[in-house]
C-alpha cells in the first residue's frame, strides 16, 4: 500500500510542480498590475494600434496557413512517395528554428537585396520588409509548420476507404477533399488553428528582424510590450495581461467547441 | 585544502526510494545552473579566479571587447565577463537585480532610471563621448547627403526605438534640424540599426560615429552638423567594491583603454 | 449494359489473372478462400486498382485498357460499391450521404434529395431521413450504404461482402432486403462473399477463384450438383474426391475402390457424396453397400440437431448424423468407426 501511495505521488508531485511552473508567472502578472490605472494604461497610444496589427496579422496568417496547410498536409498524409519523409522534416524546420533566424533567412530571401526580392522590386516595385505584409510573412512562417503538423496527424487518422468509396461515388478529387475529407478532420483544424493563431501572437524574434518596429505597421503587441517594458513597465504589464485575456478566451472557446 | 562546495549544494538527507532519484537528478541539475565555482581539490593554495561581469551599451560592442582582452591578458587570473544591449535595457536588468560589477551606458540621462543605491561610493566615471552620424550601404544608392535628404519619401531611414539613447538623441538632431524623417522601423538598440543598413534593408540610419568608424568601410558614413549634432557622454559605473573591477575601471579609463576606444571611433569625455 | 472484363494483374504476392462476364440483370456471386484476389478483383472494377494487362469492357465503353494506354479514372465510372464496413460519412445525414453520390455528378440538391428520398424508401428507411449514421442500427446503415452506392444509377454494383460485418440475425434479415432490392435493379451485380448462402440464394451466376485464378464457375444449380474443386465443393457443402475411372460403376480414389451408379467415360473423374449419405457404424456392418471403410473421427461440430463429423480414412469425408446418433454411438475424437454410404448416393462425372 505505501509503495502505492509513493508511486502514485512520484507522478502527481512533478505534474502539480509543472503546473504551478506554468500558473506562478500568470498569477503574478495579475498580481503586479495596476488595476487602477489599467483604462489609462490602456489608452496610450501604442497600445490599441498593436494590438488591432497583431489581431489582423495573425487572422491573416491564420487564413493563409488554412489555404496553404490543409493541401499540404493531405499530401503528406496520403503520400507513399520516398521524397514524403524528407518534406515532412522540411516542414518541421521552422519549428525548431530560432525565430531571430527565421527572420534573418527571410531577409535573405525577400529582403531589398533578397533571393527573390530582388526580382520582385525590379519588376512590381514592391518591397516586402518594414510593411504588415512583412508581419505576416514572419507569422506565417512560424505557425505553418504547426498547422500542418496537427492537421496531418488528423487526417492520417482518417479511414482511406472513404477516398476511395468517394471517387466510385462520383466526387472528383478536389470534391472528396472539400466535402468528405476536411469535414471529417474538422477537430484536427480547429486545434492546428488554435496552435498555428497562438504561435503567431506571440511572434517576436522574426517579425522584428525582418519587419522592424514601427507604430501601427509593424509593431505587433509582443514588440510594443518589449519597447514598452524598458520605459514604461506599467503599460507593458497592462498590454500582456490584454494579450493573455484575449489569448484564453480565443483558445477557451475553441476547445469548448471542438475538442470534445 | 579541502575542496569548497558552493553553499546552495546541500544533498537532502536519504528519502524514499522513489524520490530520492529525481531529487537528486534536480539538485546537480541546480547546481550546473548556478555556474558555482568548485575549488579544485589540490593541497596546496589554489589562486581563485577574479570575475567581472560587464554590461555594456551595444555601442562599446568591439572596444570593450578589445579592452577586456587586454586587461585579461595583462592581468592573469581574471575573466571578464561581458554583455551588450540597448543602454535602457542594462539600467532595466540592473534594477532588476542583475549581478554586474561594472556598467557602461550610452548618453548621462541613460543614468536616470538606475536605482541610486546600487552605485558604490565614488563609482561614477565618464569613460567616453560619442556624437551621431548618418550611415548608408556602401556605394550609398540612396544617395543620402544631408539631413535633409533623410525626408525623401521614396527613403528607407531606420531609427532607433526612442528608449534607446542614440534613439533619443536622433530625436533631438533631427527637431534641431527641422527635419521629420522618412522612418520605417524602430529598432531596439544602435546595432540593430545598424544591421538593417549592412544588410543593405534600410537606405540609411542614424548611429553613432563610433558605430560607423567600427563597421570599417562596412557603411558608409555622412556627417551630421555639430549645430545640430548631439554629443553623448559615456558613464562609467561601478556597481560593486571588488578589487578587480576596481582594476578593470582603472584600466578602462588609462591611456591603453583610452587608445582602444580612439581607435573605434570614440571621443574623449 | 453488359460487363466483358479480362483482369490481369501483380499486386504483391497475388497474380490476378480472371475472365468475368455479365449480363445486365445478373448477380454474379464471386466466392474464394482469403487472399484469392476477390477484393482486388472488386477494387480493379471499381477503378481504384488499375490492370496492367487485358481490359475492362462495360455498356459499350472500355475502362480500363493498358494496351491502348486507356483508363477511367472512378469517378467517371458508373459504379456503385459497398464493402463490409458501411463507411458511412458521419458528418452528413442519412439523406445526404445517399445524395452524395447524384450531387457530385453535377444533379441539382433538390432532385439529389428526391432521388436519395426514393431509394432509401425502396429500402424501409423513408423515416430515417435526417438522422446521422451513428444513429443507425448496423443493418440499417449497410441499407443507407446500398441506397447510396444505388442512388447513382450504376452500371455496375460492387458488393464486397456486405453481410459480414453484420449478427446472424440482421445478417438473414439484411439479407433478405437485399435479395429483394436487387431483384428491382437492371444493373450488374458482383457480390463477392465467402458466406454460400449469400451465393446460394441471391447469385444467378457464381464465380469462384483461388490464388486469383477461377477454378470453376456456373449456376449455382450447376455448381451444387457438379463441383469441380475441393474449395467449390466444401461451399456447397459436399464430400469431394477426384478419381480414377475403373469401370462403369467403380471409381478408384486414392487407391480405394468407390461404387456409384454410373461412371462417365474419360479417365479423370470428379466424385461427391452428400455428408447425408454418410452412415456411420460401431462395428462392420452385414449385408452391407458396397461401399464400407474403416474410418477413425477427426472433428465433431454440433449445429442444433446435426452433428457434422469429420472423418479420416482411405480417404477424408465428412458424414451428418443427428446429435441423437452422437449420443447413441457415444462419438468422440479418436474413436474407429465404420462408414458406409449406398451407391445410389454417389455421384461421378467428368472433370
Amino acid at each position: 500500500m505505501r509503495a502505492l501511495r509513493w508511486s502514485r505521488a512520484g507522478l502527481l508531485i512533478p505534474a502539480w510542480v509543472a503546473i504551478a511552473f506554468l500558473l506562478v508567472p500568470l498569477v503574478a502578472l495579475l498580481l503586479k498590475a495596476d488595476w487602477t490605472g489599467m483604462p489609462a494604461q490602456l489608452a496610450k497610444p501604442s497600445v490599441v494600434p498593436a494590438l488591432r496589427l497583431s489581431l489582423l496579422t495573425t487572422s491573416l496568417a491564420l487564413v493563409i496557413c488554412a489555404l496553404l496547410g490543409t493541401p499540404l498536409a493531405w499530401l503528406l498524409a496520403r503520400s507513399t512517395h520516398r521524397v514524403t519523409p524528407w518534406l515532412r522534416a522540411l516542414v518541421t524546420v521552422p519549428l525548431v528554428l530560432p525565430p531571430v533566424v527565421g527572420g534573418v533567412a527571410l531577409l535573405m530571401a525577400y529582403g531589398r537585396e533578397g533571393a527573390v526580392g530582388r526580382t520582385l522590386l525590379e519588376v512590381a516595385g514592391w518591397s516586402i520588409p518594414f510593411t504588415p505584409v512583412a508581419v505576416v510573412f514572419a507569422e506565417t512562417f512560424v505557425a505553418l509548420p504547426f498547422y500542418v503538423l496537427a492537421v496531418e496527424g488528423s487526417m492520417r487518422g482518417l479511414d482511406p476507404r472513404y477516398d476511395g468509396l468517394a471517387a466510385t461515388l462520383g466526387a472528383s478529387p478536389w470534391r472528396t477533399f472539400r466535402t468528405v475529407v476536411v469535414p471529417m478532420v474538422a477537430p484536427g483544424i480547429a486545434s492546428g488553428s488554435a496552435l498555428a493563431w497562438a504561435r503567431a501572437l506571440g511572434e517576436f524574434g522574426a517579425t522584428i528582424t525582418f519587419a522592424g518596429n514601427f507604430p501601427g505597421r509593424t509593431q505587433t503587441a509582443p514588440l510594443a510590450v518589449y519597447v514598452a517594458l524598458e520605459s514604461d513597465p506599467q503599460a507593458a504589464i497592462a498590454l500582456s495581461l490584454v494579450m493573455l485575456l484575449i489569448s484564453v478566451l480565443v483558445l477557451g472557446a475553441l476547445r469548448g467547441r471542438w475538442l470534445r | 585544502m579541502r575542496p569548497q562546495l558552493c553553499r546552495h549544494a546541500r544533498f537532502a538527507a536519504p528519502v524514499a526510494a522513489p524520490v530520492a532519484a529525481p531529487v537528486a537528478a534536480l539538485a546537480v541539475a541546480a547546481l550546473a545552473l548556478t555556474g558555482c565555482s568548485a575549488a579544485t581539490g589540490s593541497q596546496a593554495k589554489a589562486p581563485t579566479r577574479h570575475t567581472v561581469v560587464v554590461l555594456a551599451a551595444s555601442s562599446l560592442t568591439e572596444s570593450l571587447t578589445a579592452i577586456a582582452a587586454d586587461f585579461e591578458a595583462s592581468h592573469p587570473g581574471t575573466d571578464v565577463q561581458l554583455s551588450f544591449a540597448a543602454s535602457s535595457t542594462v539600467v532595466t536588468q540592473v534594477n532588476q537585480g542583475a549581478p554586474a560589477d561594472l556598467i557602461a551606458l550610452a548618453g548621462t540621462s541613460s543614468m536616470g532610471p538606475l536605482e541610486k543605491g546600487r552605485i558604490a561610493k565614488n563609482g561614477i566615471r565618464s569613460m567616453a563621448a560619442n556624437t551621431l552620424e548618418i550611415a548608408t550601404p556602401p556605394g550609398n544608392p540612396g544617395t543620402v547627403n544631408s539631413l535633409a535628404d533623410l525626408s525623401r519619401p521614396t527613403l528607407k531611414v531606420v531609427l532607433c526605438a526612442a528608449t534607446a539613447p542614440c534613439g533619443k538623441a536622433a530625436v533631438k538632431t533631427l527637431t534641431a534640424a527641422d527635419v521629420v524623417a522618412h522612418v520605417v522601423s524602430y529598432e531596439t538598440d544602435v546595432r540593430a540599426t545598424l544591421a538593417k543598413v549592412r544588410l543593405g534593408e534600410a537606405d540609411a540610419a542614424i548611429v553613432y560615429h563610433s558605430d560607423v568608424v567600427s563597421a570599417r568601410g562596412r557603411v558608409h558614413g555622412v556627417q551630421i552638423p555639430a549645430s545640430v549634432n548631439q554629443r553623448l557622454d559615456y558613464p562609467l559605473v561601478r556597481l560593486t567594491n571588488d578589487p578587480t573591477t576596481a582594476e578593470l575601471m582603472t584600466y578602462v579609463l588609462s591611456d591603453q583603454g583610452r587608445k582602444r576606444l580612439r581607435d573605434y571611433g570614440f571621443l574623449m569625455p | 449494359m453488359s460487363l466483358q472484363a479480362d483482369l490481369r494483374l501483380t499486386r504483391g504476392l497475388l497474380h490476378l489473372g480472371v475472365e468475368l462476364s455479365a449480363q445486365p440483370g445478373q448477380i454474379v456471386a464471386v466466392l474464394g478462400p482469403n487472399g484469392s484476389g476477390k477484393t482486388t478483383l472488386l477494387h480493379t472494377l471499381a477503378g481504384l486498382i488499375r490492370c496492367q494487362h487485358g481490359q475492362i469492357h462495360v455498356a459499350g465503353s472500355l475502362w480500363d485498357c493498358p494496351a491502348k494506354n486507356i483508363w477511367m479514372a472512378p469517378e467517371q465510372r458508373r459504379t456503385g460499391l459497398v464493402l463490409a464496413d458501411h463507411l458511412l460519412f458521419p458528418h452528413l445525414s442519412v439523406i445526404d450521404n445517399v445524395g452524395f453520390g447524384p450531387r457530385s455528378r453535377g444533379v441539382p440538391k433538390a432532385d439529389a434529395r428526391a432521388r436519395a428520398a426514393a431509394e432509401l424508401e425502396a429500402l424501409g428507411l423513408g423515416d430515417r431521413l435526417e438522422v446521422r449514421p451513428r444513429e443507425l442500427s448496423s443493418g440499417q446503415a449497410q441499407r443507407v450504404a446500398l441506397a447510396r452506392a444505388l442512388a447513382t444509377d450504376p452500371a455496375l454494383l460492387l458488393l464486397d461482402e456486405p453481410l459480414s460485418a453484420l449478427d446472424p440475425t440482421t445478417r438473414a434479415q439484411t439479407r433478405a432486403d437485399l435479395g429483394a432490392r436487387l431483384g428491382a435493379f437492371d444493373g450488374i451485380t458482383i457480390l463477392v462473399t465467402h458466406d454460400p448462402l449469400d451465393a446460394l440464394s441471391l447469385a444467378d451466376r457464381l464465380v469462384f477463384i483461388e490464388a486469383g485464378h477461377l477454378v470453376q464457375e456456373g449456376t449455382p444449380q450447376e455448381v451444387i450438383a457438379k463441383p469441380r474443386d475441393p474449395y467449390v465443393a466444401q461451399v456447397v457443402g459436399l464430400n469431394f474426391h477426384r478419381g480414377r475411372r475403373i469401370d462403369d460403376q467403380q471409381v478408384d480414389v486414392a487407391g480405394t475402390t468407390v461404387v456409384a451408379p454410373e461412371v462417365p467415360s474419360g479417365a479423370a473423374v470428379c466424385v461427391t457424396i452428400p455428408p447425408s449419405a454418410v452412415a456411420l457404424y460401431r462395428m462392420r456392418p452385414q449385408g452391407s453397400p458396397r461401399n464400407t471403410w474403416p474410418v477413425t473421427v477427426s472433428d465433431i461440430l454440433l449445429i442444433g440437431q446435426t452433428a457434422r463429423v469429420s472423418l479420416t480414412g482411405p480417404f477424408a469425408l465428412v458424414a451428418e448424423v443427428t446429435t441423437a446418433a452422437v449420443a447413441e454411438l457415444r462419438l468422440g475424437v479418436g474413436q474407429e468407426l465404420w462408414a458406409t454410404v449406398k451407391a445410389t448416393e454417389v455421384r461421378a462425372y467428368p472433370a
